[in-house]
């Protein structure tokens, strides 16, 4: 039933009409619809009207964040070649092969459902690469929780607690990728209380494919089918794109769960094999996922791409249940494909589908006339123009400015922009005498951290064998964190991929600007500390809502902050998400930019890791280390407010980075570790725990700063590095460019650090058991 | 010489799995358990078995479960593949499926008291991917060119791989030198969580027939065919062989070229 709805009514009426479908459209944008079926003199069906909601959501359109993507992400000066960026960004590797990238947020679902939520986002992230024609190699995410600790009278109605959400996540995430075999390697979790009733699910997939078999994700010419193959449409996932682009409330748990899809990997397994060798045999034309937006959004952007449009046939899509025309058109079933196919190639793709027992349902045919005709048992019910669907509505958003704390940030030309409210400077008062051996096991201890081996172990990281560093690095049972892993994609060739996940919340809440710089920053050093150079980013920025004139300047500086870094260093963004709305009752989540890192190492045999080899080598520490203690783990854990957070050089990260790789590549660097959360003495701790092999370590060569800030200043563009001593002059002439300096030896059972005098005296034994124990405390069974 | 890998929906290391067998000089061939039920491929025309890891099906019943309920309507065929002494490797996923089937271990009354030995959830009631240390125990063609008793760094990853057997199961298997590979702990005596990272039975990692040609086992070799897959490789300086799953797949050609 596609019933006629009368949109000739009061503008008042026509929010009613959008409240009542569903449709997320306001006035505004009611408004340009009406006018556009009165142009036609037509009344518009509820199958066009949903369409149209889904078309032009935030998730779908990127109204508001487009200029500002325009502006800073997407026009990058670089030397990486970035051939396509469509669903996902292909990017150069070698002559022959091509990686993908791609990252999306799950966030609002896995609010609601955690399991669910997450789990369809990694099958979501899972088909963006594959319909680039890349097999997918390995899975990333990034999570952003309340602090375990969240007490229940803290926790808002309709709200769940952090710890069933981290739980859930995990699980869904494991199940998924598990199930597809993908290794799901590298991520981040983080807390931090502004994501109390709002958790952030990022996850990111990496593809490889041959050059000449990179698909694309368009129709090429009139006459060509349009085939839908994978799991049955069902009413799973209605409006998934309209909840994604509205904040959360108390009720979202009843009155949304029906937009949260449900996730079955046997299903897609099958689905990419079948997808990937049709591409191969060269039978498909052009492929897309669905995914936001479901048939809606795959038909009207395959074929606007080709500026051509496409009859549909509804009743030839296989369904799970009897649904209304509109619900199939938009639901967001999962584990789905839209193929374009020549005629002549129908019988030898259906041939190969069979034999993957993979369904196959010929739903359409490209038309030369610019629309989208869609049947049902040869009744028309709707009839689109994919220009209009897809130019959506560019929304002119109220942008502040100067409201958001932060210290002078240098704009994009180079210059100063404006200053503005200062922040109380933590400055060079020298606090009395502190016992920093509980201080440091404290910060071992804390949530952000703690050792996420529990996470970790859930995800199955090595299947596929491709895994060569792992996201664990040491001995049998102790490890030390990895800052990136290593993958080699191709069977034949030593080059490597490595991969990280970075953003620090307590950054970007303080200051977006350069908390986003700050995320480049750390996202350089992991995949340098690994042995690898810097290659792409991808971002998902993850806000509040765009209605509210303080976030739009969030987004912004976040916006300008990434750009800072990455314009400077030559490193584009190749693929990425904005997940605006990211607000409850609760209030805004900070400010958040997860980036997935790649970088290239030509031999993965040259890898490096972060925990110490051997005794009696020697330890340096690379960059500058400054009063930075501003956002600190260091003042979180006393309780203290103080700023500034860490600014960034792009000239030294880069210049470290490279001589920490060129460093690696000859051999010359034993271990290396970045140098973040927690400074200098959480770094070191958690470089001795691999090999249980400990240090000696005195800092007084570090002028001009106090204890404090000596031992946890969180300073960017750090490493501390691992040097055997005949190679120390090898690695003086490797660094002559970059600030080093000798700090002390591995060696010992024991973590010393003194300045002259000794500030800290641990074992490695009990400094390791306070990090292990910091996140699984809060999971043991009770009773 | 070539060896069937045998898959299903859900079956997802098959791709390293083939390599490793093409690397040792076999040629691998994929066969989807449809093909051998519906007489599109025979196991006659293979000299060797492999079932790689994964999660067939989805293992949402119980790991291996539907993957050897296919099984059974060939299970003839599959008896007479093992009597007649070819080599066949279950990985993980494989190795639940020939303990489903009652394959493994090789008991008296011919598979009825297997039904009573399971891989069943994990001690920790969760996924658990890690490296383990295995030490080998009997004598088969696969582990032939490992020394008894030496040790061996694999990488697990399952949720379901307890190996749990009643007490007289146990027992016939001990003395008719069924066990394959031990989880070793940081010393002697039991190996304890997280050395024997599901909490199996007298710390089992790998089990075989009598005859020494089937073997079942939850690490996964395949992981580790290359020195620089392992866990700890960064660690070990120029000491770099082959990788430590590399003589299982090379122990199964040798056999197999052997004649």
């Amino acid at each position: 039933m596609n019933r006629k709805i009368d949109i000739e009514v009061s503008e008042e009426f026509l929010e009613r009409i959008s409240q009542e479908l569903r449709l997320g459209l306001d006035r505004e944008e009611m408004i340009r619809i009406r006018s556009y079926f009165r142009q036609r003199n037509r009344v518009p069906t509820e199958l066009e009207l949903q369409a149209l909601g889904q078309a032009w959501s935030e998730h779908c359109s990127y109204k508001t964040s487009l200029p500002f993507l325009r502006r800073f992400i997407t026009n990058i000066p670089t030397k990486t070649e970035v051939p396509i960026m469509e669903d996902a960004g292909v990017v150069g590797l070698d002559d022959d092969f091509v990686y993908v990238v791609a990252l999306e947020s799950h966030n609002h679902p896995s609010a609601v459902e955690p399991y669910g939520g997450a789990a369809t986002g990694v099958g979501g992230v899972i088909r963006d690469v594959l319909c680039m024609g890349a097999l997918p190699i390995a899975l990333v995410d990034g999570l952003c929780f309340a602090p375990l600790s969240t007490s229940p009278e803290e926790i808002p109605p309709g709200t769940k607690p952090p710890r069933y959400l981290l739980e859930g996540v995990v699980q869904g995430i494991s199940d998924y990728g598990n199930r597809m075999g993908i290794p799901t390697c590298a991520g981040l979790v983080s807390f931090h209380p502004g994501y109390l009733a709002n958790c952030l699910v990022n996850v990111g997939c990496i593809g490889i494919a041959r050059r000449d078999e990179v698909a694309r994700s368009r129709v090429t010419k009139a006459g060509e089918l349009l085939l839908l193959a994978g799991g049955k449409t069902g009413r799973d996932g209605i409006h998934g794109v309209t909840f994604a682009s509205a904040t959360l409330s108390d009720k979202s748990e009843t009155e949304d769960r029906s937009a949260v899809q449900v996730g079955d990997p046997i299903t897609q397994e099958p689905l990419v094999h079948a997808c990937l060798e049709a591409n191969r045999h060269g039978l498909i034309a052009g492929m897309k996922d669905l995914g936001g937006g479901g048939l809606s959004c795959a038909v009207t952007e395959m074929v606007a791409a080709a500026g051509l449009g496409a009859s549909v046939a509804l009743e030839q899509v296989h369904l799970r249940e009897e649904m209304e025309p509109w619900e199939i058109w938009i639901s967001e079933s999962q584990e789905r494909m839209l193929m374009a196919v020549a005629p002549e190639n129908l019988k030898e793709i259906r041939t190969l589908f069979d034999h993957w027992r993979v369904e196959l349902r010929h739903i359409g045919r490209v038309l030369e006339a610019p629309e989208v005709v869609i049947h049902q048992h040869g009744n028309e019910l709707a009839r689109m123009e994919p220009r209009f669907l897809l130019e959506g509505q560019r929304a002119d958003r109220e942008c502040s400015q100067g409201i958001v704390k932060g210290k002078t940030h240098p704009n994009s030309e180079g210059g100063t922009g404006r200053s503005d409210a200062p922040c109380k400077q933590r400055a060079h008062t020298v606090p009395e005498t502190k016992d920093y051996n509980r201080i440091l096991l404290d910060l071992l201890a804390g949530v952000n951290v703690a050792s996420r081996a529990f996470v970790i172990r859930q995800y199955d990281h090595e299947v596929g064998a491709k895994t060569i560093t792992k996201p664990l690095q040491g001995g049998l049972t102790t490890h030390s964190p990895a800052d990136a892993v290593v993958i080699k994609p191709i069977a034949d060739s030593f080059t490597g991929l490595a991969i990280t996940c970075d953003v620090n919340p307590k950054f970007t809440e303080q200051d977006p600007f350069w908390g986003a710089a700050s995320a480049v920053d750390e996202v350089y050093r992991n995949l340098a500390a690994a042995g690898a150079l810097p290659h792409s980013l991808a971002d998902s920025l993850c806000l509040g809502s765009p209605r509210s004139p303080v976030r739009m300047e969030e987004l912004e500086e976040v916006c300008r902050g990434l750009n800072f870094v990455a314009s400077r260093t030559g490193i584009p963004f190749v693929s990425g998400n904005v997940s605006l709305y990211n607000e409850s009752q609760t209030g805004a989540i900070p400010p958040t930019p997860i980036l997935l890192g790649v970088g290239i190492i030509k031999d993965i045999r040259r890898s490096i890791t972060s925990d110490i080899k051997e005794e009696g080598n020697l330890l340096f520490l690379i960059g500058e280390t400054k009063n930075e203690l501003g956002g600190s783990e260091y003042l979180a854990l006393i309780k203290e407010d103080g700023s500034p957070v860490p600014e960034v050089n792009p000239t030294q990260l880069w210049e470290n980075c490279s001589a920490v790789v060129q460093g690696a590549s000859e051999g010359v660097i034993r271990s290396a570790h970045d140098v973040s959360m927690g400074g200098i003495a959480v770094g070191l701790a958690e470089s001795t725990f691999g090999g249980g092999i400990g240090c000696v370590v005195d800092l007084a060569s570090l002028k001009g700063l106090h204890d404090e800030a000596r031992l946890f200043s969180e300073s960017n563009s750090r490493f501390i590095v691992e040097v055997a001593p005949q190679d120390e002059e090898r690695f003086r002439a490797i660094f002559e460019q970059c600030q080093i300096q000798p700090i002390g030896i591995t060696g010992g059972k024991r973590i010393q650090i003194a300045d002259s005098i000794s500030l800290i005296d641990l074992t490695v034994e009990g400094a390791r058991r306070a990090w292990e124990e910091g996140l699984t405390k809060y999971f043991r069974e009770e009773g | 010489m070539n060896v069937c890998v045998l898959v299903m929906e859900g079956t997802n290391n098959e791709a390293e799995t083939m390599h490793c067998l093409m690397k040792v000089g076999l040629r691998p061939v994929l066969v989807h358990v449809g093909e051998l039920l519906s007489g599109e491929h025979r196991l006659k025309e293979f000299q060797g078995l492999v079932i790689p890891g994964g999660f067939s099906a989805g293992d949402y019943v119980r790991g291996g479960a539907i993957f050897a309920s296919y099984l059974r309507a060939i299970i003839t065929d599959l008896r007479w593949f093992i009597d007649a002494g070819h080599p066949v490797l279950g990985i993980c996923n494989g190795f639940q499926i020939l303990v489903e089937l009652g394959f493994l271990p090789e008991t008296e009354d011919d598979g009825v008291s297997s039904h009573k030995v399971a891989l069943t959830r994990n001690g920790s009631a969760r996924f658990e991917c890690r490296t383990v240390r295995l030490r080998r125990e009997n004598d088969n063609l696969f582990t032939r060119s490992l020394k008894p008793g030496e040790l061996l760094e694999l990488p697990v990853a399952h949720a379901e791989g307890r190996f749990v057997a009643p007490k007289e199961v146990w027992q016939e298997m001990v003395a008719t030198d069924q066990v394959a590979f031990r989880y070793v702990g940081a010393s002697d005596g039991p190996a304890g969580y997280p050395y024997n990272p599901n909490g199996s039975l007298d710390d089992i990692a790998g089990v075989t027939n009598r005859a020494g040609n089937l073997l079942g086992m939850m690490p996964h070799p395949e992981r580790a065919f290359y020195w620089y897959q392992g866990a700890s490789w960064t660690r070990r300086g120029s000491n770099r062989g082959p990788g430590q799953g590399h003589a299982i797949f090379q122990g199964m050609a040798d056999y197999l070229k052997r004649g």
